[in-house]
This record gives C-alpha cells, structure tokens and sequence, in this order.
C-alpha cells in the first residue's frame, strides 16, 4: 500500500491507541521518577490496528457497539488525541462535529458566542461577517441572537451550534453521531446541509448508530468491534451483517427458547422428532438466505395413538429479540395432521424477511390448537442478509405510483368533530 | 506535501519530537498571532465576564489592588512604621515614598501572581475544549497573563492620573520603558504559567505547591520591604537571592520608572532607562520559557487522554 496517494482522501494505516491507566496519581509520579523503569500502570486498548482508506469524494460510516472505539478513532483523525500506533493522513482542512457549541458560554449573547464557537472551529473574522446573516437564518433564532444564551431553551442553544457547525467548508468533515438530535424539521435542514456537503465531492467520516443514516450517506463502511475492524467495505453490506449481528447479540440475553418452557416431551405422547429448513423443493440445508429466496421448512412428528391424539402443526418465526414475526399452524387452514410420524413442511415461495437473525420453532398443538405437545427449534438460526437498502423487518410487496400528470383530487380535510 | 494536508505518526522518534518541540519553542510568538483571532475572542469574553454581574463592574479592577494596598500600608506603614531609607530623601518623604513604593510593588506582584495562578488551572478548566476540538491550548495561558496585565494597568493608570493630586509627580519620558516592562512581565509569568498549566492536568497537587511557592516568592521580593534599608551585612548576606529574583529586577524596573522620578542620583531607585534589570530579567524569561514552554509541548499530546 503506497503511503500519500493524492486519489485518496483520507489513509490510515495500522492506527491505535492505548491509554496508560494509574490507580492513583502519585503511581504515575514514580513512573516518571523513575524514568519508566518500574511500571505501574495497566494498558487499555482502545484501538488496535485499523487501516483504510477514503477517496476523495466518498464516505465512510464507522459503527460498532458502545466503546468498541468508534469515538477514539474519531478523536485521533479530527487530532484532539494523538494515535499510539500507525499513521494517517488527510488531504486538506479537517472540521469535526464531535461537540456542538464549543466554548459557548451562558453570560453571553447569540451572536458573541456564534463568533466565538465560529473563530474556535477555524473561521476568520471576515467569513464569519459573511456567513453571519446565514447562519442567523438558518439558526432561526431571530431577535432572540442578542439575548444572553442563558436565557435559550436547550433545543434553541443546539441550533445555534448546529448553524455554526453546518457552515463550516472544509476538505473532510468529522462527524459524530451529533446530527441524531434536535427537532424534526431542524434535523432535516442539518441533514440536508451534510447531504450538500457531500454531493459538492467533500470527504465525510460519519458515525452513527443509525444504520439507516450510514446506509444512505455512506459509500464504504468499517464496522469496530472491541477496538479491532471487524469488517470493512461498501455500507450496504457492512451495516446489514453488523445489524445481523447486534440482532443475535440482543438473542443471547433473551434467549427465545425460555419463552416455550420445555416440559420433556414423553414418548406415549405426541412429539417432535426434528426440524431442518431446506433451500425450496431440494435436500440441501439451507440458513443463510437473503429476502426473495424460497425455503421449505421440514418438521418430523411422531403420534403414537393418532386415534387419541389429534395434533396439528405450528410454525413460529421469531426474530431474536423475541418478536414473533409471523407464525402459522395448520389448524388455521383446517388441514389435519395424520398418521403415526411424519413430516410437514412448510414452504415459502419467497422470504420477505429482512435483514436479522429468526429462530424458527416448530410447535405441536393438540386438536383445537390450545395445548402445545412439543416444540423444537431449527438447529441453527435463519440468517437473513439483504442486500438491498431497504430497512426494517420485512420487504412488504408494494407499488410506487408517481402520477405528476394526472391530477388526483387532494383529500378533502377531515372535519373535526363538533360538539 | 500539499497545503493543508495532515499527516500525523505515533511516537514519532526521540530525535525529532525534540526539533518539534524546538521549532515550537521558536514560533511560539508566531502561534499567537496566527491564532489571534481566538485570543481576541477570549480576551475579550475574559475582561467582560470577569465582572458581568457585579455592581461595582469595572471599579473591581481598582478596588481590588487598593484593597490589597491599605491591608499592608496597615501593616507595614502604620504598625511597623516602615519607611524607606537610605536613598537620600529627606526625612518627611520617606513615608510618603514608601507608600507609592509600596502601592507599584504590590500591583505589579498581584498582576503576576494572578496571571500564574490562574493558569495554573485553565487547561482543566477548558477540558472540553481540549478535548473536543484539535485546540491550540498553549494560546491559554498568554490570554491569562494578557487580562491581567491589562488589569494591572488600569491600576497603574489610575495611579498616574491621581498622583499629581496628592502631590507628587510621575510622569517623564522614562514612563516610555512602561511597554516594555509590561511584555517582559507577560513573558516572565508565561514560562511557569505553562509548566504549572501543563503539570497540573498529571498532578492535582501542583494548585496548592504553587500557592506555597508563590507566598514564598512573594516574600522573598521587595513587594513591600525594601533592601536598601536593610543593614549592610545583611543586605550582602541576600544579595544572591535577589540577584537571582527576575521579579526583583522587574519591580526594580518598574520602580525606577513610576516611583522616584526626581529621587536623588546615586540610589538604587534613581530614575534612569531600566535597561540593566530589563536584560537581567529577560534573560530569566527566556531560560523559565524555553523550559516551562518544552515541558509543557512534550506533556500537551497526551492531555486530551488525561482530562
């Protein structure tokens, strides 16, 4: 990899980062004293060996869990931290959004204080003349920019740092997480200030932990897991297996099966044998899927005394947080279980699941579907990794109709009530 | 490498951290104007909240010295009957002598002390500056020496406006150094300000050592004894403490300027250019900066760790 490549914007190359750790203050004076020779400290890694590269132009989205050390990395390229290890380069001015408001202070007015933050996040006096009356309007705070910031509300003290921080014009814009705040239609403006920013090809490291933002802003993506880059490449792909993945993650403290408490299943009376989900209408196993894909899933029973025992059989999709995404049973569609074993299969023509992780439950029901005899759990969980943008818990069929020529009438205003 | 390109390496070798922290020691004067613009901003917020609020407002720049002043004329003039000898003034002067000697010293000394003790706190102070935005937190401590100078001379102004009131006169061209002597004084107060700013973020404990040292220091200036009353022998037995003081020569300086216009030639206090102690204590500047400054450079990479 070759070191100052103009094509890109941002390289960094085996980055990290470690933080001397002192139980108390007078550890770290004898360490000094010592001039490192005896060690008290413990090491906390909050990076280790992250390289990537950004071209000019692009975006990259970081996600990963709490203090898996998405703000470190930030912190090291917008140069508050220095990195222990590695290097990086950037082609140009940096501006990072990690605080809105720096150094605002409450005593002050509106507009002594945009000069202020402006002149701390490297704007010269002159542009902040110019981008003032801007700023103002976009703040939409009005006379309220000559009263002290004291007397703001909270949301209005926001936008006043946000009008700074989204005039800014620098080569790579360092972004935290900060744009997930503040009402409705100021998020919006924001947003769209940041959308601009990239469409006039200005570098962007966003983090986030709204996959949605990442996917749509984004071009590639790096997912942190534990200070290390678990994966790397374009957002589509990295924010749909990290969302698979924080999904299983969310399985392992509710762990679905506790839900169905299992009473052992005795042989005298109807019971579950097995459960395999088959890639449709073949023999071959199948849980790695993508929504569209076609699955048949098999359960094995066996009824001992089918003259006594009427079953019927039920299928749970359940989404690892415990979410039951769709379930079925036979005894909706009145078919009827027969025989002393068997097998029912349940086939989807097409998956509509969207990305997650889904156990899928075979469930035996006695005849009116109240008692349930048995129930087993697929072997192992249905991973669903979409590959398309579209977001949440399943792909529903649908049209778009976009009609510009032909006037539909706009819906009449509902009356309100009247007393 | 290309403008305004960024290129940053860990642990970058011993060799050519130290000919950063040189070349940093050197255009520390060109840091500050490059970011005047931020020193302006919190320059000016610093002066106006220092006494938003207050009723006496901007009086408090005034009342406070003159507060500080009557405590030790009370002390030194009145209960000791302090006077200042051995320069030749007749008898009757002395005492008023020893009041303006007394009023130069003690406003020069707490402009000084306040600029290094306050600073010794505003890197934690502006922990989220720091923290947060890549900040050039070195401009800090000159913004603090800055104000309080500027305090310092509106006391110093007040002083030369009433003067000639009570009688006395303290304007002559000499009053010219009185530039000179008030960057001196941000340059002297700029070197401790900085290492006690930057130690104080590893150590807690610096804020109290620095309140012992600075009654220390206080004491073992003239603020308000004077060495020229002091017997010969003893005189000749501190004589290394006092040439080794920059405060001494600074105050001296500052003294030769503002108090003893018109004092007989021949003393230590004649009116004269200040030059001599000027360069004495410039040359303690210079030493305490390149020091506190390389201390302070080394230890700032690693603040936004420690804050």
């Amino acid at each position: 990899m070759v070191f100052g490549d103009s094509k890109y914007a941002i390289e960094a190359e085996n980055l990290g980062k470690s933080y001397k750790l002192f139980n108390s203050p007078a550890h770290r004076v004898f360490e000094a004293a010592s001039l490192g020779k005896w060690k008290f400290h413990r090491e906390h890694r909050a990076l280790a060996n992250v390289s990537f590269r950004v071209e000019r132009g692009h975006a990259l989205g970081v996600v990963g869990p709490n203090g898996a050390g998405k703000s470190t990395l930030l912190k090291i390229l917008s140069g508050t931290t220095d990195p222990s290890t590695g290097r990086f380069r950037l082609a140009g001015h940096v501006a990072s959004l990690l605080e809105l408001g720096a150094g605002f202070h409450p005593e002050f007015s509106g507009r002594e204080n945009i000069y202020l933050n402006g002149t701390l996040l490297g704007l010269s006096r002159r542009e902040l003349d110019r981008l003032f009356p801007v700023m103002l309007e976009f703040s939409e705070l009005g006379e309220f920019i000559d009263r002290p910031l004291r007397t703001y509300s909270s949301g209005m003290a926001l936008r006043l740092g946000f009008s700074v921080a989204v005039h800014l014009d620098p080569e790579v814009l360092i972004i935290d997480e900060v744009f997930a705040v503040g009402d409705m239609h100021f998020a919006k403006k924001c947003a769209d200030r940041v959308y601009d920013f990239r469409r006039r090809g200005k570098t962007i490291v966003f983090c986030s932990h709204s996959l949605y933002d990442v996917r749509q802003l984004c071009d590639v993506c790096i997912w942190l897991d534990h200070g290390t880059v678990r994966q790397i490449g374009d957002s589509v792909t990295v924010t749909n297996d990290y969302a698979a993945f924080s999904r299983s993650l969310d399985a392992n403290e509710r762990n679905p099966g506790e839900w169905y408490a299992k009473a052992p299943a005795r042989e005298e009376l109807p019971h579950l044998s097995g459960i395999r989900i088959y890639k449709i209408g073949t023999e071959e196993e199948i849980y790695d899927i993508a929504p569209g894909d076609g699955i048949d899933v098999r359960i094995w029973y066996r009824n001992p005394d089918p003259a006594q025992y009427k079953i019927h059989m039920g299928v749970i999709f359940q989404r690892n947080d415990a979410t039951i995404v769709t379930a079925d049973s036979t005894e909706f569609s009145k078919l009827e279980v027969a025989g002393a074993q068997g097998c029912v299969t349940y086939r989807c023509h097409k998956v509509i699941l969207l990305s997650g992780q889904f156990t899928v439950l075979g469930v035996l029901l006695d005849g009116p579907g109240m008692h349930r005899y048995d129930h087993a759990m697929s072997p192992s969980n249905l991973n669903v990794r979409n590959r398309t943008k579209d977001v949440g818990l399943v792909l529903q069929q649908h049209d778009w109709l976009i009609e510009p020529g032909r006037p539909v009438p706009e819906p009449a205003a509902r009356e309100e009530a009247t007393n | 490498m290309k403008t305004g390109e960024i290129i940053k390496e860990a642990r970058p070798p011993a060799i050519q951290q130290l000919r950063e922290c040189a070349a940093a020691v050197c255009t520390y004067p060109l840091t500050v104007v490059r970011n005047w613009e931020i020193v302006r901003n919190f320059y000016s917020r610093e002066l106006r909240s220092r006494f938003r609020g207050t009723i006496l407002g901007f009086l408090w720049p005034f009342a406070q010295p003159l507060a500080l002043f009557l405590v030790y004329y009370f002390v030194f003039a009145i209960i000791l009957d302090a006077k200042l000898g051995g320069i030749g003034v007749p008898e009757e002067g002395q005492k008023q002598l020893f009041l303006v000697y007394l009023f130069v010293g003690v406003v020069v000394w707490s402009g000084f002390a306040e600029s290094i003790l306050r600073n010794a706190s505003i890197i934690l102070e502006n922990a989220n500056l720091i923290k947060k935005i890549a900040f050039p937190s070195e401009i800090l401590p000159f913004n603090t020496a800055l104000v309080a100078v500027t305090i310092q001379c509106m006391a110093l102004g007040a002083y030369l406006a009433v003067s000639p009131l009570l009688g006395f006169n303290p304007w002559s061209y000499y009053l010219c150094a009185l530039p000179v002597l008030l960057l001196l004084q941000i340059a002297l107060s700029l070197g401790l300000s900085l290492a006690v700013a930057a130690s104080n973020v590893f150590v807690r404990d610096t804020t109290p050592i620095l309140g012992i040292v600075m009654t220390f220091w206080q004491f073992a200036t003239p603020v308000f004894w004077s060495p020229e009353n002091l017997t010969p022998e003893k005189r000749s037995k501190i004589e290394w403490a006092l040439e080794a003081n920059p405060m001494n020569h600074l105050l001296l300086a500052y003294r030769k300027i503002l108090v003893f216009p018109g004092a007989p030639a021949g003393s230590q206090f004649a009116p004269g250019w200040p030059w001599e102690e000027c360069g004495k204590a410039s040359l303690a500047a210079l030493i305490m900066f390149v020091l506190g400054y390389g201390f302070f450079f080394i230890a700032k990479r690693r603040f936004s760790d420690e804050l």
